[in-house]
């Protein structure tokens, strides 16, 4: 998909608020995460964690009068290509929706 | 620890605003403890006003760095480097940190970006308690290690007051009365007879209603 960057992360108990807001700072449109269900999280509250922490990230965002759409938290199994595909699919449809920002200044992004 | 948190983005923005380049400095002890001001906030803060900045198609200098300490020298001089590139710091340190910055860089302007609110402790993560008042005449020692100074609300050194119910604080009942606590712990520590002990009434002139308080010790100067 293009424009699509893929970042790796142990579990998505690793997120953080301030990745997803330097990340939307540093010019990405918005920040899809992909977490296991709640209940199939190997190291127990990761999934439920990022959740919560996307959910602080948001309200920040609303705080800043930025579309809190921009970071979607969906739950998906390891393997579900459809699932993926489908999350990235709606989620690109969404962003189209907000238009851009203006792209942000070198001496911004350090 | 110092207990803080992060102000407005709003009310940063309104002291920030006039410069064109900001220095964002966190401090990654107390305030990094209590999620306020280390260096996770201090990104999560630099990010977020360059969000803000965008949004306005402003376009200011923004430099994050984040000090293990802000309230000592020694910490305060490993940004040296950066300063002088910026026309403000943003701090992210308690008001302590804020004024040792200002007394180091004594020509650049320093903005708080956290309301300092109290000494306290992690009661578990996500929740932070005051019990110290810093009064300079602890007497933790005859009251099971609860502080009536801090946890009591009136601040009442004999006893429950009459607004005490099933062991909440008539001022708010979110608030566990402290006399409920002290009693129920030196109960179960067996030692409720400390309280047989007279203990006289505060002097707070050791507070700080005498004034800031100072310590000078020879020993430690270099």
């Amino acid at each position: 998909m293009p424009g699509l960057s893929l970042v790796a992360i142990p579990c998505s108990g690793k997120l953080e608020a301030h990745h997803l807001l330097k990340t939307l700072a540093a010019g990405a449109e918005g920040v899809l995460i992909l977490a296991c269900a709640e209940n199939a999280c190997q190291y127990m509250e990761g999934s439920k964690r990022s959740h919560k922490r996307t959910d602080y990230a948001r309200a920040w965002l609303e705080k800043l009068g930025i579309e809190t759409g921009r970071l979607r938290f969906v739950h998906l199994a390891p393997m579900d290509r459809d699932g993926l595909e489908a999350a990235l699919k709606e989620f690109a449809i969404k962003l189209e929706t907000f238009g851009t920002t203006p792209t942000i200044a070198q001496s911004q992004a350090r | 620890m110092i207990v803080a948190e992060i102000k407005e983005i709003a009310e940063i923005r309104r002291m920030i605003d006039r410069y064109s380049s900001i220095l964002v400095v966190g401090c990654d002890s107390c305030v990094a403890e209590c999620a306020a001001g280390g260096n996770r906030e201090t990104m999560l803060l630099a990010a977020a006003l360059r969000l803000s900045y965008r949004k306005d198609n402003k376009n200011p200098v923004i430099t994050e760095s984040c000090l293990d300490r802000q309230c000592v020298d020694d910490f305060i001089e490993r940004i040296a480097h950066l300063v002088p590139d910026h026309e403000v710091i943003l701090s992210l340190g308690c008001g302590a940190g804020v004024q040792a910055l200002a007394r180091v860089y004594s020509d650049k302007p320093i903005i708080p970006a956290l309301d300092t609110l109290f000494i306290g402790e992690t009661e578990m993560r996500g929740i932070w308690q005051e019990n110290c008042l810093g009064c300079g005449q602890c007497k933790l020692g005859y009251f099971g290690a609860v502080c009536p100074v801090t946890r009591c609300s009136k601040k009442l050194m004999n006893g429950p007051c009459g607004g005490s119910k099933a062991g909440r604080c008539e001022v708010r009942e979110d608030i566990p009365c402290g006399w409920d606590m002290i009693m129920r712990r030196l109960d179960t520590l067996g030692e409720l007879d400390r309280l047989e002990e007279y203990v006289p009434p505060v002097d707070w002139s050791t507070s700080h209603s005498g004034g800031p308080r100072r310590i000078v010790r020879e020993d430690q100067k270099p």
